[in-house]
């Protein structure tokens, strides 16, 4: 019953994600993109939700909302598929399974472990891990069952702050969650952290299709999801009911929106992004700008007037996430505060107490140790490439990015992709070295999930640089 | 447990005797200037296991002490010995258990004294030699290919891991560390407070379990912990006793259930 309303629940996603591209973006859709649709979807209707909420629409009511839009939006394409091609889809799905080859039955088996441990974790499990509890469960319990919240600035249940005392989360994961237990017709310890099998599955769908997109070659599809899938931290993080592994998924699946050159799908997923974690927002989103800032101004054969209007679909489809960044500095305090710390002044949060020297950070910034502390390059070096936390991925993803500079710096969009990358790399670097972040690079709390989000897009640079034949970036 | 000793490629030799079930221990390494140069968590195995500090820097040279915060009573026996390939596959196969950390990072896998990921990453380059030169595959595929079958053996590891930790909460099912007692609390003050408010007498709640109290009955009015007077009738989730105007309603494995009067 609990995997049934879960299956339904993403179907209705999809079809949201496809209906209103259709409808209002005049989007064309194309079957590689099925999982980034249904990324968008879950970031439409959660922001719908959140728009319905607001204008005084009780939660459940607005849940209904959304399905009937859904169905609306999608009436004449349901009929269709149902009677045209809903036989041939069964047995293209049939013919498939019976060409697989023993050696990625093998691979096949290995994923199916990872998902075998999550699905247990969800039926056997708890809600256990402490920003789970602390919010990303609880507020959606306290939404679904209309206790303990509110949407009122004024009230005392302000958006379930006396429970989560958490004031610059957004609410993507929570609203989906509360959704979820709407089709359930319960909240239970499943519906708390479901949504995380969701994403592990469209990762390893993302990197699959795109894996094959790239090499025509099923095995190394298979070999690419089995490589993000048996991350030691992605079974968990399935399962955790954290954000981290939805941020992986957007990001993962913007960046190859990015090099599908499909713009305002890449714009709407790094909204809907920034509306699952402030991460995307400090992290990501100014490397994508540069990234793609740097591909249209560089790219040849295209007018002017072109580049402007594809750096407007972009924008246009992350502009939908502007009225949240807008509310949560309003009502919240907004990730840029907490980003800029080491160039203001103590307090300047207000509500949070902060001295840099608490966290000796001062001279790390230059790379030395300071009163016994370990500069952060060591820290990396330890524990990110050395420890047991990512096993060889990144140190594989850095000397393959090596072997393959060459044929990258060649190539526009493979340079624009190797800006994303320093960028990113840069801002980690940045964030935990001279921010109170140190503190968590020292002791292991979040180094490894804040690089877990950006796992999939690395092996996604990485597929793309090898996709560049010697000859090819020639030409 | 040991003093004065040259570190060489020794590794713990511990036989545990303990009622309880993999005993949280610290081993710690005092040099020279007598100072704690460096510690690493391990959970304790009931029998005899061997337990590796060779990956430490510090880990060489004289060592002044080695140390424990392990109670002395759970040590049947302890040597420092030269490990054979038997004892390097216990040390790999040293167990990690189910906490909440398992988000945030995985215990450091050893083997022949070194980290796992570097032994299979220098694994991974000869096999890209070897399918480079001698398969005559391109580079990316020779890379792609070594680093799956690097992945496939790590990854193997890391499912033993899986099964064990299966294995661990199964046997606790439906409750699991370290929430058995507030699990088990909950269960029983759900159905009084159902209806009413509640609240928490502040401070009095170690914050994991504060957390998971406070997620667990979110969909009961909260009033906030901070409050100098509770409203009548609003339940009260303390360690301590009752107070002026209080009655106790429940009492279980340390918590109370006190009803303000």
């Amino acid at each position: 019953m609990y995997l049934f309303a879960l299956v339904l629940h993403v179907l209705i996603n999809f079809l949201l994600g496809y209906g209103i591209l259709n409808a209002v973006f005049k989007g064309k859709f194309l079957p590689r993109n099925i999982f980034s649709i249904t990324l968008v979807g879950i970031f439409l209707e959660t922001s719908l939700c959140f728009l319905l909420i607001h204008l005084g629409i009780p939660f459940k009511v607005a849940t209904l909302i959304l399905i009937f839009l859904t169905i609306l939006l999608n009436i004449k394409t349901l009929i269709h598929f149902f009677s045209n091609n809903f036989s041939s889809f069964l047995l293209n799905i049939f013919k498939y399974i019976k060409s697989i080859k023993w050696y990625e039955w093998g691979l096949f088996l290995l994923i199916a472990e990872k998902i075998g441990v999550i699905i247990w974790q969800l039926l056997r499990m708890p809600a256990y891990h402490s920003d789970t509890l602390k919010y990303w469960a609880t507020f959606g319990k306290a939404l679904y069952s209309g206790q303990n919240f509110s949407t009122n600035p004024e009230h005392v249940d302000f958006l379930a702050r006396p429970l989560t005392r958490i004031v610059d989360y957004p609410f993507q994961m929570p609203i989906y969650r509360a959704i979820q237990a709407t089709f359930n017709f319960e909240w239970n310890e499943f519906v708390a952290r479901c949504d995380g099998l969701v994403f592990f599955l469209i990762l390893c769908g993302l990197v699959g299709s795109f894996f094959y997109e790239l090499t025509n070659k099923r095995w190394m599809s298979l070999g690419a999801m089995y490589i993000i899938a048996s991350l030691p931290l992605q079974v968990w993080h399935a399962a955790s009911g954290y954000a981290d592994i939805a941020v992986e998924a957007y990001i993962a699946a913007a960046v190859i929106s990015f090099i599908r050159k499909e713009w305002l799908l890449c714009g709407l997923l790094m909204a809907g992004a920034t509306w699952t974690k402030n991460d995307a927002l400090a992290l990501f989103l100014p490397g994508i700008l540069a990234a793609g800032f740097v591909y249209h101004v560089f790219s040849k054969g295209v007018t002017s007037l072109e580049k402007i209007k594809k750096m407007g679909q972009f924008a246009g489809g992350y502009a939908l996430v502007i009225p949240w960044l807008i509310y949560q500095a309003i009502y919240g305090a907004s990730v840029f505060k907490q980003f800029l710390i080491p160039f203001k002044s103590e307090d300047s949060l207000g509500y949070q107490h902060y001295d840099p020297n608490d966290y000796k950070v001062v001279l790390t910034q230059v790379g030395e140790t300071f009163e016994g502390s370990t500069p952060s390059y060591q820290l990396f070096w330890d524990s990110v490439f050395l420890g047991s936390s990512h096993g060889i991925f990144w140190l594989a993803i850095f000397v393959a990015l090596l072997l393959l500079l060459k044929r990258m710096l060649s190539d526009l969009m493979g340079r624009s992709l190797l800006l994303f990358f320093l960028i990113y790399c840069s801002t980690i670097y940045y964030l935990f070295t001279y921010t109170h972040a140190y503190e968590f690079l020292l002791i292991q709390t979040t180094v490894h999930r804040t690089l877990l989000q950006f796992s999939t897009a690395a092996l996604i640079i990485v597929g793309y640089g090898m996709s560049l034949s010697p000859e090819k970036h020639k030409t | 447990m040991f003093a004065d000793f040259m570190a060489e490629n020794k590794v713990l030799k511990l036989d545990i005797q303990s009622d309880i079930d993999y005993p949280f221990m610290v081993l710690g390494i005092v040099k020279e200037n007598e100072s704690l140069a460096y510690t690493v968590d391990f959970n304790g195995r009931q029998g005899v296991h061997y337990y590796d500090l060779r990956f430490l820097d510090q880990w060489e040279g004289q060592i002044k002490y080695l140390v424990t915060n392990l109670d002395k009573r759970t040590i049947r026996r302890s040597a420092l010995v030269t490990p054979t390939l038997k004892d390097e596959i216990d040390i790999l196969l040293d167990r990690e258990l189910f906490s909440s950390r398992v988000v945030n990072l995985t215990k450091l896998k050893t083997f022949l004294a070194y980290p796992l990921s570097q032994l299979i990453f220098i694994f991974a380059i000869f096999l890209t030699l070897c399918i480079y030169y001698v398969g005559k595959k391109t580079l990316p595929i020779a890379v792609f290919v070594s680093c799956l079958v690097a992945t496939i053996l790590l990854d193997t590891r890391m499912m033993v891991q899986h099964f064990r930790i299966i294995q661990q909460v199964e046997d606790k099912h439906p409750y699991v560390k370290p929430f058995v007692e507030v699990q088990r609390f909950l269960e029983e003050i759900r159905p009084i407070i159902k209806g009413g408010a509640w609240t928490f007498q502040p401070l009095l709640v170690d914050e994991y379990l504060y957390l998971f109290f406070k997620y667990n009955l979110a969909d009961i009015p909260f009033l906030r912990d901070d409050l100098e007077n509770y409203p009548k009738g609003t339940y009260i989730i303390s360690r301590l006793p009752p107070g002026e105007n209080q009655k106790n309603v429940l009492s279980k494995n340390g918590f109370n259930l006190l009803q303000q009067l």
